[in-house]
């Protein structure tokens, strides 16, 4: 088959690969239809994220036909229409059964390197490193499935793959950020980066009855769509205003009661600290940039929640605890439990909702990926979110 | 308490662990006795002073108060410091280099006064210098000491590997205990082992990878079992001694069993067993790590996890596989879809 393997830093080609095979009972293989690229896949292109091998496939936003199914499969059927969450979960063991997939304590077969990293391994992840698992991703033909009865999604007839390709990760992800926040009638939300994940959390955040939602990012046209199509209130341009004076006086000096990091580890910023994260991640003794994290901790209410829900990979430096600690601030972070929120998320699609294919502004075929990721890392002016068809 | 080897095990290791009422003490070897450390820090210095007087006698023989002195005497005397400062870190049977250390420090201080009988020396240098040869000898001869001592086992404990890991497991202590007492199932979780055969109740025969294909070989004996609770276990023959115990304990809050195992490898014992682990990149850290993953998987999934790039041997990128032969995955009918 083929397939958009990651072959260094800034390099990705699309290859012929073997097709996979069923490798546990509970195995399902898909047919790809459509799968995206992610901002976090940008991550792994600018080669920040450690642990990946050169050939391996990317992709972890994925949906497909189900074409071949293991013996112990009892849901799914072949020809079955899925969409596939982007955490592996077995969906028994003790973080499953409390609905935290992405923590799954069984599905990464490389856990004790992620437990040399990160001190405990959360879940397995297609096709984004082999200290998440090492396995292929679903930016391909057909794509590996593990546990299939646990996190593919079934679409109903009548949906498109546009419409509901993103419940894989994004949608849930942004949404899962507003949650966090803990969203009361007349709160104000302030948003860092109007990326895709960004647009779903303002979405999310609209539909979870926050009454102020401020974005914070500095391309206009990603700004232009969160308050246009996503629901923002207030844009505020990090090149033009300054941030946290500007949060102050839209907040009449409190700070937005919430304040969800959509960015990661790659921010960008002004300034001298800025500047200095840039060097110190180069040389590589810091492996994150959190820029946008510092400034989401400062501008907090007091009292107020900062959810995280940006990747981070390692570890970062200057960072405010005397902030968090003194003004009762609340971090709330995860990778998403995508299985947790997939059927309220399609049902609020199905209900017309929201139809989060808003943010698609390029459709390729899976040969141009590697067009794609560079199109999404150069001209953030123009390109929102990259699909590839089949 | 004498110092020996300690294969074939010390049965009081185990009867440590053998009252289960709590958490036994777990055996931390990174702490040394004071009297290891004070002879790794002296096996530093001397290397240290070799180094210097190796490399740049003249300079040390001025500032010891040597002024016509060739060189070549110091440098010999440096080599013997190097020596020794290797030998105390290689830490093995420290209290004879710091043994050796105080003779040294005696034909040290004899050189000093024939240096003080040269015309043309500066006998005040000389004298400061014996002072600290002196209290340098002093250290030596109470670092011995100590070795000799009391602490002399922990010194031999500086020489065992101690690897100790745990995982909480959804079942129940003894199902978890029958599943391990099933010695025959220990290679479907720890993937180095090719195979570990029972001779009679207790002893059995084991077979590992080793480097480049080749297998390694050893018999061992459970020395301690506990149905439920403990099984104990060490080497009786084989290229390095070993012993280990695995524990079977309730966890808090009904989350089933916590199964901890703790592993000591006599290294310098066979040093070929070092070797076996360097060369065949299997630290047994990780592979019992790996295991105990293994084994949750297999309890609470019903297999061991696989992904496209951990189902091959060492490094892979995460691609599928060519081939796969495993039928046994596949419905009975692959039509029908596993319906």
């Amino acid at each position: 088959m083929r397939a958009n393997c990651w072959m260094g830093k800034q390099h990705v080609e699309v290859e012929t690969v073997p097709d996979p095979s069923i490798l546990m009972r509970e195995d399902a293989i898909i047919r790809v239809t459509s799968t995206a690229i992610c901002g976090s896949d940008l991550h792994l292109f600018n080669g920040v994220m450690p642990t990946m091998e050169k050939g391996d496939v990317l992709g972890h936003e994925f949906m497909g036909e189900v074409v071949e199914v293991g013996r112990g499969v009892k849901k799914l059927a072949i020809g079955d229409r899925v969409v596939v969450p982007f955490p592996i979960a077995c969906g028994r063991c003790a973080q499953c059964r409390d609905e935290m997939y992405s923590l799954c304590e069984n599905s990464n077969p490389n856990a004790v390197i992620a437990e040399k990293v990160l001190g405990h391994s959360p879940a397995g992840v297609f096709g984004y490193s082999h200290m998440l698992g090492g396995f292929a991703g679903g930016q391909a033909e057909y794509v590996r499935v593990p546990f299939a009865d646990v996190g593919p999604l079934l679409v109903p007839d009548g949906l498109t793959d546009e419409q509901v390709l993103f419940l894989s990760d994004i949608f849930p992800t942004g949404y899962m950020g507003a949650e966090m926040c803990d969203i009361a009638s007349g709160d104000v939300i302030a948003v860092w980066g109007a990326g895709p994940v960004g647009q779903m959390a303002i979405a999310s955040a609209r539909l979870l009855g926050a009454e102020r939602i401020i974005v914070i990012d500095n391309v206009p046209a990603r700004l232009q769509m969160a308050l246009e199509r996503a629901g923002a209130t207030d844009v505020l341009n990090f090149d033009e205003v300054d941030v946290l004076e500007a949060l102050r006086e839209l907040t009449g000096g409190r700070g937005p009661d919430a304040c969800i990091d959509c960015v990661g580890m790659e921010a960008h910023g002004h300034g001298p600290l800025y500047l200095l994260d840039r060097v110190k991640q180069k040389l590589k003794i810091e492996t994150d940039r959190p820029t946008a994290l510092r400034q989401a901790i400062v501008a907090c209410k007091s009292g107020g929640v900062v959810s995280i829900v940006g990747v981070y990979g390692g570890v970062v430096d200057s960072f405010p605890i005397g902030s968090i600690m003194n003004r009762s601030l609340t971090i709330r972070s995860g990778q998403c439990h995508v299985q947790r929120y997939m059927p309220k998320l399609l049902a609020h699609i199905e209900r017309g909702d929201i139809d989060p294919s808003f943010i698609i502004t390029h459709r390729l075929g899976l040969e141009d990926a590697p067009r794609g990721y560079q199109t999404f890392l150069d001209d953030k002016d123009a390109c929102m979110k990259v699909v590839l068809s089949a | 308490m004498e110092t020996q080897p300690l294969a074939p095990a010390a049965p009081a290791a185990h009867s440590e662990i053998d009252d289960l009422g709590g958490r036994p003490n777990v055996e931390i070897t990174q702490d040394a006795a004071p009297g290891v450390r004070v002879a790794q820090a002296l096996g530093w210095l001397s290397v240290g002073l070799g180094l210097t007087q190796i490399i740049a006698p003249r300079l040390v023989e001025r500032m010891i108060g040597v002024n016509r002195g060739s060189g070549l005497l110091m440098r010999l005397v440096g080599l013997r410091e190097l020596a020794n400062g290797l030998g105390l870190l290689g830490n093995r049977r420290a209290a004879a280099w710091t043994g050796a250390r105080s003779l040294g420090d005696a034909i040290d201080l004899g050189l000093l006064a024939a240096a003080a009988l040269v015309p043309g020396n500066d006998r005040g240098k000389l004298a400061k210098t014996a002072l600290v040869v002196l209290g340098a000898g002093a250290l030596d001869v109470w670092v011995t000491d100590q070795l000799d001592g009391d602490d002399a086992r922990q010194a031999q404990v500086a020489r065992v590997t101690h690897v100790g890991k745990s995982v909480t497991i959804d079942a129940s202590p003894h199902e978890l205990y029958d599943y391990w007492r099933e010695l025959s199932n220990l290679p479907r979780f720890l993937e180095h082992l090719r195979s570990v055969t029972a001779i009679d109740a207790t002893r059995s025969r084991w077979v590992a990878d080793g480097p480049q294909n080749t297998s390694v070989r050893w018999e061992a004996e459970i020395v301690e079992d506990k149905p439920g609770r403990l099984i104990a276990w060490q080497s009786t023959t084989g290229p390095f001694e070993s012993r280990g115990s695995v524990r079977f304990l309730t966890a808090p809050g009904g989350r089933g069993t916590e199964v901890v195992v703790d592993m000591h490898y006599d290294l310098m014992g066979g040093m070929a067993g070092k070797l076996v682990a360097l060369v065949s990149g299997r630290a047994p850290g990780l592979e019992i790590g790996l295991g105990l993953h293994r084994l949750k998987q297999i309890f609470e999934i019903g297999e061991p996890m696989r992904s496209d790039a951990s189902i091959h041997p060492g490094l892979h990128c995460a691609q599928p596989p060519t081939y796969v032969e495993r039928d046994d995955l596949l419905p009975d009918n692959r039509l029908s879809g596993g319906k």
